[in-house]
């Protein structure tokens, strides 16, 4: 790995030393330039002048609230607590030594704002980003094929910025082949649990739970099942499977059978007055038919492994009430007409495909919940906590703590085009995002004040990003090449096979025809083994029904490697394409270098990240923060606080040139905490560093400790 | 642990009383020997048949389990409804079983099946959370799980090892809901692996570790003083540091260990993560953990219901066999309550898919040993498992069950944080006696 060019190992030892050098001698202050932090997107950054002229309505906004509330706004945070704040909290991971030390040794009055804007267009707020997105979305890239392109499509909306309003209408429009059109992903999530999807949409993108109405009218939210149904009606004409596979599958049979000199007539049997010939014609058209048939059965294996990857328009399907509708409004089996949630928006104009009008509906910014939803969302992942809580559930009861803010919220997203990283860049640059924060929390359910942000801990991401900082620097700009490639091999596949001409699969389908046999043969002793056990449990001989339960177990097993075997086959015939059989898509090379962001999801239960509350990305939202037996293991005796803290770790490292154990203290503070010790931690500290094992000891100490785990 | 004290009603300190005169220590597994149940349970509880489990094995089948491919099979309905897969006969006269569960039917003997279950929620994440709590899903509060309440009024048999543990569950899991940090469940990942990094590191002294220990708390003496007052997250890692320290120092770590099991145990169970986590339950369970959860995940089965019964039910049917057999040659059988629980049924009708959609009008629940009636079916759906036609029960009334099988007043109200009643059995639960003998 090339190391990032503001990370501590372009430093030869040499070098470092002359930093710490000037750090102890001279308590001058280095500019940002002269350690090379500068942003190289400096020139993209607006003048942020008129960026705090908006952030301050929102200020001005609360704090008319707080007055009338008797309340003030709390005091405005130091510099260190500053710093650690924003880098968390904008790019999602600790600062590194020398971007603490150049922050906390700056003089330009300016440098707070010049800080946030720095990080807002760093590639570490794209990786904070995208986590944001994929919870909310429930993204799943170690399922299936299509989850690694969405996976890739929301990693470049990201980092495009691609507008929020074009983002969702992407995924809701989506259709056509997850290889072709990854955002199809959102759909492909839930394949077939279309009113899952559905009320997952109204959630994610409205903040409305619907989810009640699905199987009765909701008495809490006035909101009935044929309102529902009516919204659902929209995604109807879904169906889950490959149009061009079919067709690329139907010119190969017709080409195989002409091969096999088997044809249909082209004179329509009616037209025949020789009865002897109209049966003869007949017959041959059959045969014909059998045949084709036949082929394609035979063909379509070839296409199994991304058949279902696809997202078609079906028009003659519907949804019907089901079958224990009870309500006045319609009888079981009705054909339900797509209509939308709320009232009526009359600028919002129609077309006859379903699929985008549920998609302009939704994104329409005269749709009274859509920006209302993201404007809070975006509050709460700013200062930890909604102007309405909880950010999915609003009602006619919602209580927001700052109507004002959030319609200034709402105002800015609508002007900007639904602009995510300047509305963010605006709530970053606010007053409030660097208030104290309170020393009492938010009861659950209840409004927050916001004389201030709230206390967190740090997220799993953030959390597991600080420490691979700690270690490694800044791996910001590291990339999961190895997940990119296996994409990239997909695609190529899809693209080979949807256009593939009729002898080539031809000759495809006879590679793969002896694996299709035994698959065949399997198959049938399969049932037989079925059959046999069900005779042995008539019988009650359980011991015979066991052993073929048991072979019956085994012989899917080899089924699947069978199944498995022909994607190898197909692999190998595509120009440039390693193996798409490789699909444990958990085993990455550089795993220890990548940000959480770039790791496939979800991890297994007991990896870090879920250990820590990373979403397990089946509901929306999934990850907490609460704390487990099993966290404070890891935090102990666990493997990553071991490398941080052995001879070879980056801390350790660092401290090596300082002269006296103040300076280590020092770097170690900066290291671990991004500030200075106090002088009471420098009297109770500073007599452990020169010996080697206690210094280990403290480290550890504060990699454990409260102060690293939660964000003030 | 220190309020622990304060709420200990008078049954508990009788029976903190006796085993103080008896003069001995209670740690470790020997503990089990002096306990009978959970809380020296009260007579009426125990003359309706209460009282008798000690422990909870609850098992959890997440996405909504068929209750007509599993325990209410419809044999007579039309094929669009059983979709041509036959109904099996058990060891239990007149009651049948799908044919997915060939060895469950020979333990139905042992059973008590739930055919009458309903909810009102049909969507997962509030469905599972009704199931397990009984109360609906709120924003401004979490409910305990049935683990919660039991971890709360059962009195520790293991002093060093958790009272409540969860294996390879949910994140949306509600564990020990408002209740305190101490509480809530130590949440297992991958059972194979059991508790991870739960001894010192190579080359680090008691001593150093120790010095740890002391080190973090002085760092963070500031920190707490100014936050731990207003926040639980806060706390919660105070105490979560301590119970790590004393797990680490438990007589009992190697209950988590699944090497120290025959591979003739393992065999018994299965190779699935499922059935490895009913292996543990049971290891942990002897050691006197009052309640373990496991999950198994993966029931949705929108399309195609049958080639995912295939796959996924034996694995359910063996593990679950095996918790029965394995228990009852333990003689633990009769203390340890084996609960099966999902969020909905699903559609009876098939769909063009093959498939099944959510169900939350009919499902089924299991219960087995702890002292609830074996061979027995309790409720009854109509020829098509649409409607519950005797018998509803529900989640609040399940989960009193529960409590009533282990003597704990699933009656009796606690008040949050925040100074809200709250009970196990919510408003309107009520035991199904009829399950206990």
């Amino acid at each position: 790995m090339k190391a990032p060019s503001d990370s501590l190992f372009q430093f030869t030892r040499s070098s470092l030393a002359a930093l710490i050098g000037i750090f102890i001698t001279s308590a001058q202050a280095i500019s940002a330039q002269q350690i090379g932090t500068e942003s190289k997107n400096s020139n993209e950054i607006r003048d942020f002048t008129t960026i705090r002229n908006t952030s301050s309505l929102i200020d001005q906004a609360i704090a008319k609230d707080l007055a009338t509330q008797k309340l003030k706004p709390f005091s405005i945070i130091d510099d260190a607590t500053f710093l650690r704040r924003s880098y968390v909290g904008i790019i999602g991971r600790i600062p590194t030594f020398l971007e603490s030390y150049s922050f906390l040794h700056s003089n330009d009055t300016e440098k707070r704002s010049k800080l946030i804007d720095k990080l807002v267009y760093s590639p570490g707020y794209n990786s904070k980003t995208f986590n944001f997105w994929a919870d909310m979305l429930r993204l799943k890239s170690t399922h299936e094929e299509y989850g690694l392109g969405w996976h890739f499509w929301l990693r470049d909306s990201v980092s495009q910025n691609k507008p929020y309003d074009t983002m969702v209408y992407e995924m809701l429009s989506a259709r056509g082949h997850a290889a072709q059109n990854p955002a199809t992903g959102y759909y492909l999530r839930d394949r077939n649990m279309l009113l899952d999807n559905i009320s997952n949409s109204a959630k994610v993108f409205l903040g409305t739970q619907i989810g009640c109405a699905q199987c009765h009218d909701d008495p809490y939210e006035d909101r009935t099942q044929k309102e529902y149904y009516e919204l659902a009606a929209f995604g109807a004409n879904i169906e889950y499977k490959s149009n061009s596979a079919f067709k690329r599958i139907r010119e190969a049979s017709t080409v195989f059978a002409h091969q096999n000199g088997i044809k249909k007539t082209a004179v329509p049997t009616n037209k025949v007055k020789d009865k002897k010939e109209q049966k003869r014609i007949k017959g041959q058209n059959k045969k014909f038919d059998q045949f084709l048939k036949k082929a394609h059965r035979d063909f379509s294996s070839v296409f199994q492994n991304f058949n279902k990857n696809e997202i078609v328009y079906n028009n003659t399907k519907a949804l019907k009430l089901p079958n224990d509708y009870q309500y006045n409004d319609g009888n079981p089996g009705d054909v339900v007409e797509a209509n939308p949630l709320f009232k009526s928006i009359p600028s919002l104009e129609q077309g006859p495909d379903k699929l985008e009008n549920f998609a302009k509906w939704m994104t329409h910014p005269d749709n009274p919940q859509f920006t209302k939803n993201i404007a809070n969302r975006l509050w709460r992942h700013v200062f930890g906590y909604g102007l309405a809580e909880p950010v999915d559930n609003w009602t006619d009861r919602t209580k927001v703590a700052h109507p004002e803010a959030l319609a200034i919220v709402e105002k800015i997203l609508r002007k900007n085009g639904y602009n995510i990283r300047e509305t963010l860049r605006i709530l970053y640059h606010t007053d409030l995002y660097q208030q104290s924060i309170s020393t009492n929390e938010v009861p659950a359910g209840s409004i927050h004040a916001f004389q201030g942000p709230v206390l967190r801990r740090l997220s799993a991401e953030e959390l597991h990003d600080s420490y691979l900082t700690l270690e490694k620097g800044n791996v910001d700009n590291n990339e999961n090449n190895k997940l990119r490639q296996q994409w990239t091999t997909y695609k190529k596949t899809i693209d080979y096979l949807i256009n593939i001409k009729p002898q080539s699969l031809i000759e495809l389908d006879n590679l793969t025809d002896l694996n299709e046999v035994t698959i065949k043969e399997l198959q049938a002793k399969t049932r037989a083994l079925q059959l046999e056990k069900d005779k042995a449990l008539k019988t009650g001989d359980s011991e015979k029904a066991k052993q073929a339960h048991n072979q019956r177990i085994s012989t899917f097993k080899k089924i699947k490697e069978l199944k498995k075997k022909s994607s190898e086959i197909i692999a190998k015939r595509i120009p440039a394409s390693s193996s798409i059989a490789k699909r444990n898509t958990q085993r990455v090379k550089n795993n220890g270098q990548l940000r959480a962001s770039e790791l496939p999801a979800p991890r297994n239960g007991d990896a870090f990240l879920r250990m820590f509350g990373a979403s397990d990305r089946q509901t929306s939202n999934a990850a907490h923060t609460d704390s487990s037996i099993p966290q404070t293991l890891t935090l102990l005796n666990g493997k990553q606080i071991q490398q941080l803290t052995d001879n070879k770790g980056v801390i350790l490292e660092l401290m090596r040139d300082a002269k006296t154990p103040r300076d280590q203290l020092n770097i170690l503070f900066i290291g671990i905490y991004s500030r200075y010790p106090t002088a009471e931690e420098h009297a109770k500290f500073q007599s452990l560093v020169s010996d080697k094992k206690k210094l280990r000891v403290l480290a550890k100490a504060m990699l454990n400790s409260k102060n690293f785990l939660f964000l003030q | 642990m220190s309020n622990k004290l304060s709420e200990l009603n008078r049954r508990d300190f009788l029976a903190n009383t006796a085993r103080t005169c008896l003069g001995v220590t209670l740690g470790g597994s020997m503990a089990q020997l002096f306990t009978s149940s959970a809380i020296a349970a009260d007579p009426t509880t125990l003359a309706s048949g209460g009282g008798k489990a000690k422990n909870v094995i609850y098992l959890y089948m997440s996405g909504g389990m068929t209750h007509l491919d599993t325990f209410d099979p419809k044999p007579q309905a039309s094929a669009e409804i059983h979709g041509n897969k036959k109904a099996i006969s058990t060891k239990a006269d007149g009651i049948q079983l799908s044919q997915f569960l060939p060895n469950l039917a020979r333990h139905a003997d042992k059973l008590s099946i739930i055919r009458s279950m309903n909810t009102t929620q049909g969507a997962h994440g509030p469905g599972r959370y009704f199931m397990r709590t009984g109360y609906t899903q709120r924003a401004s509060i979490t409910h305990p799980t049935a683990g919660g309440w039991v971890n709360k009024f059962a009195t520790p048999i293991n002093k060093t090892l958790p009272g409540y543990i969860t294996i390879n569950c949910s994140n949306d899991h509600p564990g020990a809901g408002f209740m305190e940090p101490n509480l809530h469940p130590l949440p297992i990942g991958d059972p194979n692996s059991g508790l991870q990094n739960s001894k010192l590191p190579k080359g680090v002294t008691e001593n150093e570790f120790h010095q740890q220990l002391n080190l973090r708390q002085q760092l963070d003496h500031d920190f707490d003083e100014k936050f731990a007052k207003g926040h639980k997250d806060v706390r919660a890692y105070t105490e979560m540091y301590n119970s790590a320290v004393k797990l680490m120092r438990s007589e009992d770590l190697a209950a988590f260990d699944l090497s120290k099991e025959s591979p003739a145990a393992h065999k018994l169970y299965g190779s699935h993560k499922f059935s490895k986590g009913c292996l543990l339950a049971r290891r942990l369970v002897e050691k006197g953990v009052r309640f373990v959860e496991v999950e198994l995940g993966g029931f949705d089965w929108h399309d195609d219901n049958m080639g995912q019964a295939t796959e996924k039910l034996p694995i359910l049917d063996q593990a679950f066999s095996a918790l029965i057999e394995d228990l009852s040659v333990k003689g633990l059988l009769d203390s340890t309550l084996i609960v099966l629980a999902t969020e909905f049924g699903r559609t009876p009708k098939l769909t063009p898919q093959g498939g099944r959609n959510h169900f939350p009008k009919a499902f089924s629940c299991v219960m087995a040993g702890g002292g609830v009636k074996g061979g027995y079916v309790h409720g009854e759906t109509d020829a098509t498992g649409s409607n519950v036609v005797k018998d509803k029960v529900s989640a609040p009334d399940f989960n009193a069950s529960i409590g009533h099988a282990l003597g704990i007043p699933y009656d009796e109200i606690v008040y949050s944080a925040s100074k809200r009643p709250f009970k196990m059995a919510t408003r309107e639960g009520k035991p199904i006696t009829e399950l206990f003998t």
